[in-house]
This record gives C-alpha cells, sequence and structure tokens, in this order.
C-alpha cells in the first residue's frame, strides 16, 4: 500500500513537470509580448522597456522557467501580469466557487445518471429503455456552452426563475449546476447501464434472484456495487472533464471561477496565471485519482495493494 | 415497509433539488432593487485601483472615484478646479503653479497637502513602481536624472508651502494641465502606500466621493460615500456595488431583467434595444473621442508611395463600414474625432471613390491582382469590418490576405519597425487635447523599433514642426490652429485611411438619473442617483 502510494505520488510530481514545461513552451510560442500586455495598449516604448526589465522578461526563455520553477518549489507561483495579484492568492480565492460548481455538477451527474442506468438496465429492452437512452445521447451530444446559453435564456433571462448570471449567492449556482450536470449525466446513464447489463447476467445475480431476494437489494446490494468499480475509475478520470466542462460553464454564465478567470488570463497572455491555473489543476487532477485509487479497496475487497 | 427504488430515488432528488433551491433563499434576492445603491457590473477584471498603475477605462472609472487629483473636467471637457483651487501658468508655459483648497481630507483623516502630489508624481517617475504613465510625465525638469538614479526628488516638482504646488517643465506644454488630470496624478498618502507596498490597490486611500469598501478580485466590488467629501451633494448614491466579469451579452440580459442599474449593449441586441419602445428613454450616447484607422506602413513598399496611400483611402467606403456598425459610428475623414477640441469639421478627408482608386493605383504601377497581408485581431465585431474592407479593396484590384490573431499578438506586432505591412487600428484619448492624437501617433518621434505608436511610420519634418510649435502655445486657439494645419498635411499624405469613430451607448434604468455620457470619462459614477433616494 505505502509503495504503491510513494509510486502514485511520483508520477504525480512527474505529470506536473511535464504539463509545465508544455505550458510554459506554448505561452512562450505564441507571439505576443506580456510587458506591452502589462503596460497597456498607449504607452510608450521607454515604460514598456522598464517594464520588461523590471519583469525579468528580457531574460531567455529556459533560464525564466528555471527560475519559475525554482519559485514554485518555494511555494512561490509569481503574480498576475494583469493584476499584481499573488497567483496562489488569485486561484485560492476564486476556487470555491468552482469547487461548488464541480461538485454540484457532479451530484447531478450520478444523481439523475445512475437512477437512469439502473432503470434502463432493469427494464431493459422497453420503450422506459429505450427512452431514456435517447435522452442521455442527446444530453451527451449537446456541447456546455450551448445548453448553458439555452437554459440561461429560457429559464433565466425569459423567465426570471433564476438570475441571468454572475455570483452573488448559491441560486447563481443552479443553472450552472444543471448545464454541468445534464451534459454528464447522459454519460453516467449509459456507463451505469452497460455495467448493469452485463452484472445483471451474472450466476450470482440469478442466485441471489433464486434466493427470492427482492428486486431492489438484488439490484443495489449485489449488482450496482459490483458494477460501480468501473463507474469509480471513470469518476477520477472524468475528473479532468468535469473541470474543462467548468471553463466553458463559468464563462457562459460569468462565475468568478478558476476557469473563467483562466481563459481571461490566456486573452490577456498572462503568463504566470495560467502556468499556476494549469498546475494547480493537474495537481487536482493527480489528486482525485490518488483519492479514488485509495477508495478501490473500500469498494471492491478482492482489490488489496495489489494492483 | 418495502422500499422501492423509484420511490427512493426520487425522494433524494426532491430532497437534493430542495436543498439546493432553499439552500440560497436567505441570501441575498438578485432581482429586487434595495435602497440608495447603484448595482453594475464590470466586464473586465478591474485589473488595479493603484493610481500609478492603472491605465485603462476600467481601473480609471473606480480610480477616479476613490482618489481626488488637482483638475478634472467639466460636462463639456473643460478643465475644472477639484483640490487645486486655482493655478497660473508662465507666459513661456512651462511653469504651472497650483493653490490647494484648504481642509480637503483622505479618508483616513488626514488633511491632502502638496507633498501628496510630489509624492504621486515621483512614485510614478520611480522605475520601481513599474509605471505604465511614466512617459507622461518624463518632460518635467529633473525627471530623467531622477529616473536614472542620479537624484532623489524631482527638482522640477516644488512645494514652496503646504498649499502650493509648482511643476516646472523642460519644454513648454499646455497639455500637461490634462496630463495632471488623468488619475496617475491623482494624490496618494504616502503612509498609505509605505504601509503596504505588496498591495497598494487592495488598501487604496484617497480623497474622493467614494471609499473602497470590500474589493475580491475578480469577484466583486464595493464603494461606500465619502461622508467627509468636500463637495456638498457628491456622490448622489450611499454605494456602488459592482459585479466583475460580467461579459456583455449577460449584463445586457440582466439590465433587462432589472437586476443591474447600467449596461452596455452588444452588438447583436444593438438593434432589438435601440427599436423598443421600452427602452427608449433609457438609451443614452454620444460619440467616442476615438478614431479607427488603418496604418499604412510608410516604411514599406507599396505604401512608400503617397498615390498607393490615396487609392486605398479612396476604395475603402466607410459609409458601408457605419452601416456594418448599426449606425454605431460617424465616418472619419482626418485624425481627430468630433468630441475632440481642434476637430475640424470642414476637413474633406477620402470619398468613397473606387474609379479614382484604380486610377490612382495604375499611375503608381501596382498591377491588377496585387496581394497584401492585411493583419487583424481576431474580434469578432472587428473582423466584420475587416472582411468588408476586403472586399472593398478587391473592387480595385487589390487582393487583401487577412490574417486575424490574437490581441496580444497584434500588439506586439504592430508596433514593431518594419514588420507589419497594412492593419487595423484604434486610439482612444487619453486626455481631450489634439497633441494627445496628432503628437503621439503621427509625431517622427513616436516612431520606435518596437511598441512605436506612430504606427504608420509616418514622417514628416513639415508636420513635425507644427506640432512642436503648437505644444509650446498658450494661446489656444493659435495652437489648434497649428494642429489643424498638420492634421490637414497627414491627411493630404493619406498617413492613414482614415475609418471612423464610434458612438458610445449606454442604458440606464428608469430609476437612474444624471446619466449622460460623459466625454473624458465614460462612467461617472459620483453624478449618478436613485430617484426617489436621498
Amino acid at each position: 500500500m505505502g509503495k504503491r502510494l510513494i509510486t502514485r505520488l511520483v508520477w504525480g510530481a512527474l505529470t506536473m513537470l511535464g504539463t509545465s514545461v508544455v505550458t510554459f513552451s506554448i505561452a512562450f510560442l505564441i507571439p505576443g509580448d506580456p510587458a506591452k500586455m502589462y503596460a497597456g495598449e498607449q504607452a510608450d516604448e521607454e515604460t514598456v522597456e522598464r517594464i520588461r526589465q523590471e519583469m525579468g522578461l528580457d531574460q531567455p526563455v529556459p533560464v525564466q522557467y528555471l527560475r519559475y520553477v525554482g519559485r514554485v518549489l518555494q511555494g512561490d507561483l509569481g503574480e498576475s501580469l494583469i493584476t499584481h495579484e499573488p497567483v496562489l492568492l488569485a486561484i485560492w480565492r476564486r476556487f470555491p466557487v468552482t469547487a461548488l460548481l464541480a461538485l454540484g455538477g457532479l451530484f447531478c451527474w450520478l444523481l439523475l445518471g445512475i437512477p437512469a442506468g439502473l432503470l434502463t438496465a432493469r427494464y431493459r429492452d422497453t420503450p422506459v429503455d429505450r427512452t431514456v437512452l435517447v435522452l442521455a445521447m442527446i444530453g451527451i451530444s449537446i456541447p456546455t456552452f450551448w445548453l448553458g446559453r439555452v437554459l440561461q435564456y429560457e429559464l433565466a433571462y425569459a423567465r426570471g426563475w433564476f438570475p441571468v448570471g454572475g455570483y452573488r449567492g448559491l441560486p447563481h449556482l443552479i443553472l450552472p449546476c444543471l448545464t454541468l450536470g445534464l451534459v454528464g449525466a447522459g454519460y453516467y446513464a449509459r456507463l451505469v447501464h452497460s455495467n448493469l447489463v452485463e452484472t445483471l447476467h451474472q450466476d450470482y445475480i440469478r442466485t441471489a434472484r433464486a434466493k427470492g431476494l427482492p428486486e431492489w437489494i438484488v439490484l443495489f446490494k449485489h449488482a450496482l456495487r459490483n458494477a460501480f468499480i468501473p463507474i469509480l475509475t471513470i469518476i477520477g478520470l472524468d475528473a479532468a472533464a468535469l473541470l474543462s466542462g467548468v471553463v466553458f460553464t463559468e464563462t457562459v454564465f460569468a462565475l468568478p471561477g478558476i476557469g473563467a478567470q483562466a481563459v481571461q488570463a490566456i486573452f490577456n497572455l498572462d503568463v504566470p496565471l495560467i502556468m499556476g491555473t494549469v498546475l494547480f489543476s493537474a495537481g487536482l487532477v493527480v489528486l482525485v485519482n490518488l483519492v479514488i485509487d485509495l477508495i478501490y479497496p473500500w469498494v471492491d475487497p478482492r482489490i488489496k495493494g495489489g494492483v | 415497509m418495502k422500499l422501492d427504488p423509484k420511490r427512493i430515488f426520487s425522494a433524494l432528488l426532491v430532497v437534493g433539488l430542495m436543498g439546493f433551491l432553499t439552500g440560497g433563499c436567505e441570501e441575498t434576492p438578485w432581482r429586487a432593487r434595495r435602497g440608495n445603491t447603484l448595482y453594475l457590473t464590470s466586464p473586465d477584471p478591474i485589473r488595479t485601483l493603484d493610481p500609478a498603475i492603472g491605465y485603462d477605462t476600467t481601473s480609471w472609472t473606480y480610480e477616479r472615484v476613490i482618489l481626488e487629483g488637482l483638475l478634472d473636467y467639466d460636462d463639456e471637457a473643460n478643465l475644472i478646479p477639484a483640490i487645486a483651487e486655482s493655478w497660473e501658468v508662465t507666459p513661456d508655459g512651462r511653469t504651472f503653479r497650483f493653490q490647494l483648497r484648504r481642509n480637503v481630507r483622505f479618508t483616513h483623516g488626514r488633511e491632502v497637502v502638496a507633498e501628496d502630489f510630489k509624492y504621486a508624481l515621483e512614485r510614478i517617475l520611480n522605475p520601481e513602481s513599474t509605471s505604465p504613465g511614466a512617459g507622461f510625465f518624463k518632460n518635467i525638469v529633473g525627471a530623467s536624472a531622477f529616473i536614472d538614479g542620479l537624484a532623489d526628488q524631482v527638482a522640477g516638482i516644488r512645494v514652496p508651502d503646504s498649499h502650493t504646488l509648482e511643476i516646472e517643465l523642460t519644454q513648454p506644454d499646455v497639455s500637461f494641465l490634462n496630463v495632471l488630470a488623468m488619475p496617475f496624478a491623482y494624490a496618494v498618502p504616502r503612509e498609505i502606500v509605505e504601509a503596504h507596498p505588496e498591495d497598494v490597490a487592495r488598501h487604496i486611500i484617497g480623497a474622493g466621493p467614494f471609499k473602497l469598501e470590500t474589493w475580491h478580485r475578480g469577484k466583486r466590488l464595493r464603494l461606500v460615500r465619502n461622508p467627509g467629501y468636500y463637495r456638498p451633494g457628491v456622490p448622489g448614491v450611499d454605494a456602488v456595488e459592482v459585479q466583475i466579469g460580467i461579459p456583455d451579452f449577460l449584463s445586457i440580459m440582466m439590465f433587462e431583467r432589472g437586476e443591474i442599474d447600467v449596461s452596455s449593449i452588444p452588438p447583436p441586441d444593438f438593434v432589438r434595444i435601440t427599436q423598443d419602445p421600452r427602452w427608449q428613454p433609457c438609451l443614452r450616447s454620444r460619440p467616442q473621442n476615438s478614431t479607427y484607422y488603418l496604418s499604412m506602413n510608410c516604411e514599406l513598399e507599396p505604401f512608400t508611395d503617397v498615390r498607393v496611400r490615396r487609392a486605398f483611402n479612396y476604395a475603402i467606403d466607410k459609409e458601408k463600414i457605419v452601416r456594418l456598425l448599426n449606425g454605431r459610428a460617424v465616418p472619419a475623414n482626418g485624425v481627430l474625432p468630433p468630441g475632440m477640441p481642434g476637430y475640424n469639421p470642414h476637413l474633406k478627408g477620402y470619398p468613397y471613390d473606387p474609379v479614382k482608386a484604380r486610377k490612382l493605383l495604375s499611375e503608381a504601377g501596382i498591377p491588377e491582382g496585387y496581394e497584401i497581408e492585411f493583419v487583424t485581431r481576431s474580434r469578432p465585431a472587428e473582423v466584420k469590418i475587416t472582411e468588408a474592407i476586403q472586399q472593398d479593396l478587391k473592387e480595385v484590384g487589390i487582393h487583401a490576405d487577412l490574417d486575424p490573431v490574437a490581441f496580444p499578438t497584434w500588439l506586439d506586432l504592430s508596433g514593431r519597425r518594419g514588420r507589419l505591412r497594412f492593419t487595423f487600428n484604434a486610439w482612444f484619448q487619453d486626455y481631450p487635447d489634439p497633441s494627445n492624437f496628432l503628437a503621439v501617433l503621427l509625431h517622427s518621434d513616436a516612431i520606435a523599433e518596437v511598441n512605436s505608436n506612430n504606427r504608420s511610420f509616418y514622417s514628416n519634418p513639415q508636420v513635425d514642426r507644427l506640432l512642436d510649435a503648437a505644444s509650446g502655445l498658450t494661446d489656444p486657439q493659435k495652437r489648434i490652429d497649428l494642429y489643424r494645419r498638420a492634421e490637414e498635411i497627414a491627411v493630404r499624405d493619406a498617413a492613414w485611411v482614415f475609418l471612423f469613430h464610434p458612438t458610445d451607448y449606454r442604458l440606464y434604468q428608469p430609476w437612474i438619473e444624471g446619466g449622460e455620457i460623459h466625454p473624458v470619462w465614460p462612467l461617472r459614477l459620483e453624478v449618478l442617483r436613485v430617484k426617489g433616494e436621498e
């Protein structure tokens, strides 16, 4: 167990290092001058030049990268070129909104997806099954930003049931969570469905039924738990998908989370903030997968540190 | 009891949704109007509130009501006293002397004195502050020595007594008064800046009509009334609440639902909103002091030939572009926008005349189908305009190869000497004086290897001489005459393709008073009032 944890941690660190190299290179391959972006469109040349020196942007890119890594190892992600806000603080201040949105989205995924999957697996090849699966397919195919705009227009703008956008409290999160949730739920419905269908054909299920167990115990206690292991893996992998969904959703609803902030940072070529967000998100994905790894043995007692 | 899975799930679903919905209900409702507070949104992040750093309209909107300067503008953009009760300029136009109002106080209680302005200016010139405004103040005597670390004060900024400030320039320049009305030069208390060197913006204190209450960067900003403000009856509201990072398309929806008090109008909604009788009384507009133009690099072929530059001017139908903008602009005949002192309404410019354009091109030896790279900014509204330009050029046998690039990329490329031949540009006033367009954009001194503000790399000694002479004059009419002559030459030389001056439109809720658009400050928070609120 301990050994596996260490291996995972080392891989996580390597993943983040690789991510940082790639992002940093991309940020510098894009033509554009961060000093000029900082100084403003109308600043004169001398001023821009002085700012460039002050920020160390006149150094060769590899030197800048090594300096950056050195600072990151000391816990300093630098300052935003645009707002001068320390990057770690900028991310940390906006993370609660993103976290609430992501959790709300995940909650919708599971809350809608699992029952739908159960229903379709239980009533396989009936109209219930087909209807739900078609709905699920539609859900999977809809782009987040489009669904977000439609919900925003219909439910918030036209009917006034919800706030249109921005963030002044939890009601502002309902539509974004729903947007994120509806898109993912279809996928989970499919996933639960196909896993359950397979499981329901296993001998032990037939045995359970033959014992005269009520159908819901068969479904929940015997079938779902088994079907849940691959789903858990997918949730881990989907942490990344969730984060990217968050970017779209936050942008559509103008939520002050790290996703919308990252988009702004890219437009402004705010390299420290882009780097910080990428590292933070990569760290998050690594962490989620680590946690999922640790949960496995609990869900499936057959896995005991051996895999 | 037998548990039915369907029931369990529907119960869970209901409980979950209920919790979610009620969880937020004790929060402020998002719609109801409450008291004497102004509700706003800002599409862009508020970059800073530190006057040394801010150089964008969003930061300025808030800086200028938290802080206070020597001078401000009246409704017609004439300079008026603010903290400076009176001022005089020596006849040579080089020395400015300000008498400060007594008993103007920062919100932490201390009186504003001349030393505070000296400190603010020296802070900008200090390279450590990385102030983008430093360039505006380099003309002060002793500024260069101070920047280079050869002096520990700027010799040309003097404080004879606590309420007198004297500034001496190396070159005469009456527009320096306008420079002092920019938020860069507003008073900041030294003790506050020195107590928070890492984050001045968050702890900013000034003598303006509002003070900063909360600022969650990228999320929300709240200003509250400064009860000790020296002008009676200002500001008109008790507080200003800004949601940050709300794009235009959302802010208009929020406005229509009554969630906010002021909104801009994004292009796709423009026709619908302006034609809706419901919104007619809420609509305000004013020509913006800015000019959109195409720079033609006068140092590179084919634009070294004035005939080609003129041909491009004749070839492009500006009226069509204005129509594409739903009429939210006026065609440009010259450099200066209509709201700018010195604007010349008689300037003829270049009317749309493709026949003449063709003739000039053939005289210049430009063959049919001539290809030219046209670098543009990938903003959707601008892409539409540049496509129209491409079409017009095609009509006269020029094949413009559109190359839309991201804004930061464009910003970098467009100021590099010898790099771009032909590109799309815009200039917004820093302050309402013709020098801020003509000298900054067309003087040969404004040509630089990188970050050149002279984007056409246009150089005409005659124009330079006129601009130099004008900056030294104190007689406003004579100055304006010289600027007009310089502009006429630049137009005759076809230094740019002069495109258009946009018109600003904004919506104010019917319960808001004072929402006229100001020629210098797009949004003056201190003059807005909520009807029926004291």
